[in-house]
């Protein structure tokens, strides 16, 4: 039993990173980002080429995550910002073009076979009767920490309180004299970020493919909706969540119901509470 | 003004388009025209690029020694990007680019609709992907083929490894895909007949990262081994994934499992691991008269100088398909006709994968000895007799 | 579309199979195909305004219900009557609390339904065939002529392609279809004139749907051989790229839309396959795919009314600015702006 929710919470923390910065960039843009997921894969590739390269493994990650949130910036400035006043209906399209173009770039540049990224250390833990892979200790840690400096971020610092304010009300946001395009570019580059730190925390695990994003991205909206898509604790708890129940639910189910599991899950919050699971309906945070 | 300008240069493509596609088609010349229909994007691009690296390098073999008949292969690559609606038009466009043959589709959806445009137009087709259905029934199926061995042997082969190791009840993974689900089917009754129970049956899905849930089920059963049907990087996945968990079963892989990614990905976890595989995977420890072991040394060696990797057996089974229809302009003639009946009479000829003996009703062509079982001990692959 | 232009596309439309070579016929057989799915969508995006990521998943549910029934023994033109049967029931079940929701919800809802549906074709392979899929079902047949193939299915999608767009027409045009333009303005609005938005709305889904599910049946019987790869997510947002790309503002839009896609990316693949050396064709294809992507940003940044939507907007433009002839205060037409 301790085996399956510790799996589930380890693949869960992969799930909550990428949907938290889904909703970094849903709450401050407005916009439905179908290439968060690429941002992921961008992050995990980027690591893995810095890596290849020579670089000591925590440096790559670094510029990793650097280069994500240059991929989320140059999404931003290059396709959305120009529609910024287009509707979402064209917004999401263009969202879906740029992950296509990332995944061409990535099969171009990298071809369609996975690469291997080493563990950030090795071996694995033993905790009661379960047994969870190191790396599943760090991709846990990683997420907490994060968790804390965004906590950080938009309670402590000026940028931060920018961001909400921009997120809660443009307009009165503009009349601050925050300029609601500026965050609407930071909010990309942070959500790629993070997106990206997830990308190359779980390529020990599951190795960089350059499709990995469809996957990654699809379970990271479910996070952020069983949040209420616009809470970062709900998409959280909603990617632990999620996490735990997959696992749980292979368990039970015959596994191959195990997508219907999560997307159903994902239908009932929709139609029942759309707020999310664990958002509120006032305030976002 | 923008607006009318993108309108109009919108209207040239579409114009250009249903222009340009019909001038794609060159006009028949000296050089023999070869059609490759391969998974070169989409999900199954794992196999494709790989796949088409290994047809290249064989036609360009071919070509160095003089062509067939003095004539040069050339190759006409389309892409179907994993789909089976690209697919058939890609069989559609390559027939109607006057091509002798087709080397395609990699996998099973995407070769099952072309079957009847293969068949009704009468234009060899040697198909790389696993299931039989693809070559059966045989009455129907006069201009398909396939080069990878049916899943039935490969089946075969491991449930009486199974049940010469003593592993008589054992449990089955696989992945939620047609490649998973063939060998489903063709496991569960290679087993049945030789008296292999199946205690539990676990799916995942391509794109899972991890499959500890499933193992955990497996692992509390009293299976004694458990079969893994899947490709990389997923099966690399269950590897780690099982070896973290310390599972007591012996775990026994099928042939799509053999990809270099594997043992790169799985590293370690792998030790004391068995797979079904073609020859491919132990080469070193085949007897020196094997009639494969001089062709995979060399086919290695120059893979590897060229395209700075290791090819696996997919691709293998690619150049597989090349040679079969260089054999087969050898034996007959160069026109679609004179190929198909070449490709029946291809008897005990050694190619990469095997000894290929192509029948009317056997469109196959490998016996059960193309698959051998091999065991992984520090890092290697050896033998199991 | 002004008759015109439409009797002279319909004419195209009939020449081309006694010109063209099979894979023309071919791609134009999946572009009616796809194209029927499109203008289901377009219906629903341009009266209701969201995007559903479903399409594709109504699409598999309409040819699986078709090919099994078909297999089980069903004549296989009653087969394509079964399709939309249970499409209908399927969307009207899902669609009515789908429904309630807005915007990215109601997308997001889709999305879910679409992999819902995935698992569904590769799990029931009693009916399904599960991943491998499902083929020998048989044939549609007139008397003892077998209609297979490439030229008699271009007149039979062409021809379903054709109804279905006059029916599209006549829906919008009708006093439901302005019920529902007037409910994409404005909700609260139209239901305080007497407007009944759930049940319009939910007519309006099931109707998209069907016509997927239409288009899935024919597609089913087209191909011969179906498996769950081809009805999932990446298929269901190539629809909504073909109702983009045409405009979902006017009926045949996503038709067009359907067609720019299927040649834009033969374009492509021909430009690729010349462009680049023969050892290079895996890369080839990959840069195919990154331009696509690229090029679906920038057609949809420069024209956001799709195609059809922004020839529509240039020619009224035009039509503005021409001086009336007939106009008797000469001063007038002077100053009129040119």
């Amino acid at each position: 039993m301790e085996q399956f929710i510790v799996s589930g919470l380890a693949t869960g923390a992969i799930y909550a990173l990428i949907g938290v910065g889904f909703v970094v960039i849903h709450n401050v843009t407005g916009i439905i980002n179908f290439a968060q997921g690429e941002f992921a894969m961008s992050g995990a590739f980027a690591a893995v080429i810095f890596y290849e390269h020579g670089l000591p493994l925590p440096l790559a990650c670094l510029l990793a995550a650097a280069v994500a949130a240059l991929v989320g910036l140059v999404t931003w400035y290059a396709a959305l910002r120009g529609a910024a006043r287009s509707g979402p209906v064209l917004q999401i399209i263009i969202t879906i073009g740029v992950s296509i173009a990332l995944r061409g770039l990535a099969l171009f540049a990298l071809g369609s076979s996975p690469r291997a990224l080493p563990a950030f250390s090795a071996g694995e833990v033993h905790l009661g009767n379960a047994v969870v892979a190191a790396q599943e200790i760090w991709i846990l840690g990683i997420a907490v920490v994060l968790m804390a400096l965004l906590w950080l971020l938009f309670e402590k610092t000026r940028i931060g309180a920018a961001l909400l304010a921009a997120s809660i009300n443009r307009d009165a946001a503009r009349l601050m004299g925050i300029d609601p395009l500026r965050m609407s570019a930071i909010a990309f580059a942070l959500g790629a970020g993070l997106a990206g730190i997830a990308g190359f925390v779980i390529a020990p695990v599951t190795f960089a493919t350059y499709d990995m994003g469809l996957s990654l991205g699809l379970k990271g909206f479910v996070a952020a909706v069983l949040g209420g898509v616009v809470s970062i604790p709900g998409a959280v708890i909603g990617g632990l969540s999620l996490g735990i129940l997959e696992s749980l639910g292979t368990a039970y189910v015959p596994s191959g119901w195990r997508d219907a599991i999560a997307f159903g899950i994902l239908l009932l919050v929709l139609f029942i509470r759309p707020q999310g699971v664990f958002g509120r309906t006032t305030v976002r945070v | 003004m923008n607006k009318a300008f993108a309108f109009a240069a919108a209207a040239l493509v579409g114009v250009a388009g249903s222009v340009f596609a019909p001038l794609a088609t060159r006009a028949a010349d000296a050089p023999i025209k070869i059609g490759v229909n391969l998974e070169l994007s989409g999900n199954a691009s794992l196999w494709g690029q790989p796949q088409l690296n290994s047809i290249q390098m064989i036609v360009d073999r071919i070509n160095k020694s003089g062509g067939v008949k003095g004539r040069a292969l050339q190759l006409d690559v389309l892409d179907n990007k994993s789909d089976p609606s690209q697919s058939l038009l890609n069989v559609k466009q390559l027939i109607g680019d006057d091509v002798v043959a087709i080397i395609g589709g990699g996998t099973t959806p995407t070769t099952m609709p072309a079957v009847p445009v293969a068949e009704s137009g009468q234009v060899p087709m040697i198909a790389v992907a696993g299931s039989n259905a693809i070559i059966e029934p045989p009455a129907d199926r006069k201009w398909i083929f396939k080069s990878p061995s049916n899943d039935s042997v490969s089946a075969a082969v491991i449930a009486s490894a199974l049940k010469k190791l003593g592993f008589t009840s054992v449990g089955f993974l696989s992945v939620n895909n047609a490649y998973g689900a063939s060998g489903l089917r063709e496991f569960g009754a290679a087993a049945d007949k030789d008296g292999i129970k199946i205690v539990d049956e676990e799916k995942y899905n391509s794109g899972d990262a991890d499959m500890s849930s499933q193992l955990t089920k497996l692992k509390g059963t009293d299976a004694k081994a458990i079969v893994v049907w899947g490709i990389p990087p997923a099966v690399a996945i269950v590897a780690k994934n099982a070896a973290a968990l310390s599972v007591p079963q012996k775990m026994i892989y099928s042939p799509g499992a053999a990809g270099n990614a594997f043992f790169a990905l799985a590293g370690s976890a792998l030790g004391g691991s068995y797979i079904a595989a073609s020859k491919i995977i132990a080469v070193d420890d085949l007897p020196k008269n094997d009639p494969q072991r001089a062709l995979l040394t060399s086919y290695i060696q120059e893979y590897k100088a060229k395209f700075h990797a290791d090819p696996d057996e997919i691709a293998a089974y690619a150049a597989d398909a090349i040679r079969l229809l260089d054999q087969a302009m050898t034996l007959g003639g160069t026109d679609r006709n004179s190929i198909r009946d070449g490709l029946e009479k291809i008897d005990n000829f050694p190619s990469f994968s095997g000894n290929y003996t192509i029948t009317s009703t056997d469109h196959q062509g490998l016996s059960a000895t193309a698959i051998v079982i091999a065991m992984n001990r520090d890092g290697h692959w050896s033998l199991v007799k | 579309m002004k008759r015109g232009a439409a009797a002279a596309l319909a004419l195209i439309v009939c020449a081309v199979p006694f010109a063209a070579n099979a894979y023309v016929v071919s791609m134009l057989v999946l572009i009616a195909l796809s194209g029927i799915a499109a203008l289901g969508l377009g219906l629903l995006m341009g009266t209701v305004g969201e995007i559903s990521l479903a399409q594709a998943a109504f699409m598999g549910i309409g040819a699986y219900a078709a090919a099994s029934s078909a297999h089980a023994g069903l004549n296989p033109w009653l087969s394509i009557l079964v399709a939309p049967v249970v499409v209908a029931a399927v969307a009207a079940f899902v669609g009515y609390p789908t429904l309630r929701l807005r915007g990215h919800y109601l997308t997001l809802a889709t999305l879910g339904l679409g992999v819902i549906a995935t698992v569904f074709f590769n799990e029931v392979s009693s009916v399904t065939g599960g991943p491998q899929g499902l083929g020998d079902f048989g044939s549609l047949q007139v008397g003892s002529y077998v209609l297979a193939g490439d030229k008699p299915f271009y007149g039979l999608a062409w021809i379903a392609a054709g109804l279905v767009a006059l029916g599209v027409r006549q829906f919008r045009a009708s006093a439901r279809g302005r019920a529902l333009r007037a409910i994409a303005a404005s909700e609260t609005a139209a239901a305080a004139m007497g407007v009944s938005v759930r049940v319009r709305k939910l007519e309006a889904f099931v109707l998209s749907a069907v016509i997927a599910g239409f288009a899935g049946a024919l597609y089913a019987f087209y191909v011969g051989y179906i498996t769950p790869v081809a009805f999932g997510f990446e298929q269901s947002v190539l629809i909504v790229v073909m109702v983009v790309l045409g405009g979902a503002a006017t009926t045949l839009g996503p038709l067009v839309g359907a067609f720019i896609y299927q040649i834009g990316s033969a374009l492509l693949a021909v430009l690729g396959a010349h462009l680049v050396t023969d050892n290079a064709q895996a890369a080839s294809a990959a840069l195919q795919v990154t331009c696509f992507g690229l090029l679906l940003v920038v057609v949809v940044r420069f024209l956001p009314s799709g195609l059809v939507g922004t020839a529509g907007e240039v020619l009224a433009r035009r039509r503005e600015h021409e001086p009336r002839v007939r106009d008797l205060d000469a001063a007038r037409v002077r100053t009129k702006p040119l």
